[in-house]
């Protein structure tokens, strides 16, 4: 404990030095835990998004993922209502529906136009909230009615390129699942976007049954299961792969993270460019401390030397040397998560937004995220940064000859 | 005999020149000793001063603390017994300045890893033989010359070493305060009976010493 109390000492024999050591070193604390924070937050709402796009895990036929299809539904889940009612007697899950992706035209009369849709189960969204943001209108209803026109919503650009808007008519033509040719009148009852301008030119919802009609199958594409927490997706996808094995032998079985391409490659560049910026930041962190400790063992040569007669050992001033490092890191690691802190509640104060990314129409709001693991991490790196730094310095001349260094002026 | 110094030879490498700072010399310290090195400057005494406390090897030459050979040991052992028996004293004080006066003289007894009461017990009572009790919160810049000395005097005798190694102690004080410290040292050398060895160019400080050893061109003249 004197050791401790006595480095406390010697940093603040030269404050204004050692002040700016830590507020270096406190900038490269903040500056790692800001980028750490972003990257935190944009991985998080990556994977919320993501998940709530594919659902947490995916059931499907495996050639579903692996094959082409070369008529819709060729590879689609037969028993689906089934294997859904199974499925949600697991308690972690929150919801199980089924999905049917397929393509065909979308006519306003005049003019077609290729569109990508989805049929889905609208109920869906009660667990998951809005995955599309409506523009104008409404989503799809729950429950249509049978007699009632046939509901469609559409991305904002593809409804703008046939210029058509809520409430107006159109026709969707596809191919059935056994290669004929059929077509449906429907309705616009909403327009969205999804922030993505290639998919806001293509997309449309149906309700699964408006699909399972014009596709005229019975089945589905996959049967996308969401959970209370996303966190258990691997685990719940390996207990219904064993407990639905015996039933529906040879099934696919996913999570949403073999899905996510778009998140694992943002992922693995955000943590690229992160560790790059962490190396920097160590470095300019371990060259002021050296700095610092440079001069502080210039200045205390004679010190050194004096305690050396007295009986210390090398190691023992290196020690003494390392803790001061020690405690400017300290020092480092407080004011880096104190302005940390004021940068996250500073920005959610602000409410800034990100512009939006490349091929998005919507930007997305700027926060960090405190992530604690994060912090210790970065706190014992600084801290590991100073003190190496320190013992680099002082090593040589904690060995140096004690007379010589008594002599020194 | 507490010190046997036996054919000591000990050069200095100057700017490419070899300059010999001991010749060759022969000295026995007794337990008890009161004794100055006197000599002008370059006359070797501080050398022949350095290798007496082990802060220096000698080229030639044994070096005998009590029966064992020391010259020629490994650093960490000389630093040991460094530690452990002998105390020092130096002409500019050397002080700790970031510590108090208490945690300066306490730091060669932290070295020695002794428990704290002990510690505590030991610094109580050479601050006291010191004239120091009143200064122990204080700060090195927080007091004059003389009471620097004192410090300087308490951190070598803490320990209670056999052996003291004083390096010009009086030459950076006025002539009442530098009269104060030989007569401390003295008494403290008398009451511990404890072995000083003095270098000093100081007349007063050389008459109250039981052996004067006079020191030129790196031998020993009498």
């Amino acid at each position: 404990m004197k050791w401790i109390i006595f480095a406390f000492r010697n940093v603040l024999r030269n404050r204004r030095r050692s002040m700016v050591t830590s507020l270096i070193g406190a900038v490269g604390v903040a500056s790692l835990l800001t980028a750490a924070g972003f990257a935190s937050y944009s991985y998080y709402m990556l994977k919320l998004y993501t998940g709530i796009e594919s659902g947490h895990v995916i059931i499907a036929q495996p050639d579903f993922w692996t094959k082409d299809e070369d008529l819709p539904l060729q590879y689609g889940l037969k028993d689906y209502q089934a294997i859904a009612s199974a499925v949600q007697q697991d308690k972690r899950v929150a919801i199980a529906v089924a999905r049917i992706m397929y393509n065909g035209l979308l006519s306003n009369g005049t003019k077609s136009m290729v569109f990508l849709a989805e049929g889905v189960e609208p109920r869906q969204f009660q667990i998951t909230g809005p995955t599309r943001t409506i523009i104008k209108g409404r989503f799809l209803a729950e429950h249509p009615d049978a007699q009632g026109d046939v509901e469609v919503i559409l991305g904002q650009k593809l409804a703008k390129s046939l210029k058509v808007d809520v409430g107006s008519g159109v026709t969707l033509m596809v191919t059935t699942s056994s290669g004929a040719l059929n077509a449906a009148d429907a309705r616009v009852v909403g327009i969205f976007s999804t922030g993505l301008i290639e998919l806001d030119k293509r997309l449309l919802y149906t309700n699964l049954q408006t699909a399972q009609e014009l596709l005229q199958t019975d089945k589905v594409s996959k049967l996308t299961v969401f959970l209370h927490n996303m966190d258990d997706s691997d685990q719940v996808m390996q207990d219904l792969h064993q407990r639905l094995e015996a039933r529906w032998p040879g099934l696919g079985y996913r999570t949403w993270e073999t899905e996510a391409d778009y998140y694992r490659s943002v992922k693995a560049i955000y943590n690229r460019v992160f560790s790059i910026l962490g190396i920097i930041i160590g470095v300019v962190v371990f060259f002021s401390v050296s700095n610092t400790m440079s001069m502080a063992v210039l200045e205390r040569t004679r010190e050194i030397g004096t305690l050396r007669a007295l009986g210390a050992l090398p190691g023992q001033i290196v020690r003494n040397f390392v803790l001061e490092a020690a405690v400017m890191a300290l020092g480092a690691v407080i004011g880096g998560l104190l302005i940390t802190t004021l940068t996250i509640f500073g920005l959610q104060w602000a409410d800034l937004q990100m512009p939006p990314p490349p091929m998005r129409l919507v930007g997305y709001p700027l926060r960090i995220y405190f992530a604690p693991w994060t912090a210790l991490g970065v706190s014992l790196l600084v801290l590991l940064v100073c003190m190496l730094a320190a013992y680099g310095v002082s090593r040589r001349a904690a060995r140096r000859p004690i007379v010589e260094a008594l002599a020194h002026v | 005999m507490l010190l046997t110094l036996q054919g000591i030879k000990k050069s200095y490498h100057l700017g490419g020149n070899i300059v010999p700072a001991l010749r060759g010399i022969d000295l026995m310290v007794h337990h008890g000793d009161f004794m100055a090195l006197m000599g002008p400057s370059g006359s070797g005494k501080s050398t022949l001063l350095n290798l007496c406390g082990l802060l220096d090897v000698p080229d030639e030459g044994t070096i005998h603390l009590d029966d064992g050979e020391v010259g020629q040991l490994p650093e960490r052992a000389r630093t040991l017994i460094r530690r452990q028996r002998i105390g020092f004293v130096f002409q500019g004080f050397n002080l700790v300045p970031v510590l108090t006066v208490h945690d300066n003289v306490e730091y060669p007894l932290l070295l020695s890893a002794m428990p704290r009461a002990a510690r505590e017990e030991r610094i109580d009572w050479i601050l006291g033989r010191t004239g120091l009790s009143r200064f122990g919160h204080h700060l090195p810049d927080q007091l004059s010359g003389g009471q620097r000395q004192r410090v300087a005097i308490a951190r070598a005798l803490v320990k209670r070493p056999e052996l003291v190694i004083a390096d010009e102690p009086t030459a950076n004080l006025d002539t009442v305060t530098a009269t104060e410290i030989i007569d401390l040292m003295h008494e403290l050398a008398c009451d511990a009976a404890t072995t000083f060895v003095i270098a000093t160019h100081d007349e007063r400080m050389a008459k109250r010493c039981a052996r004067v050893i006079h020191v030129q061109d790196g031998v020993i003249l009498s």
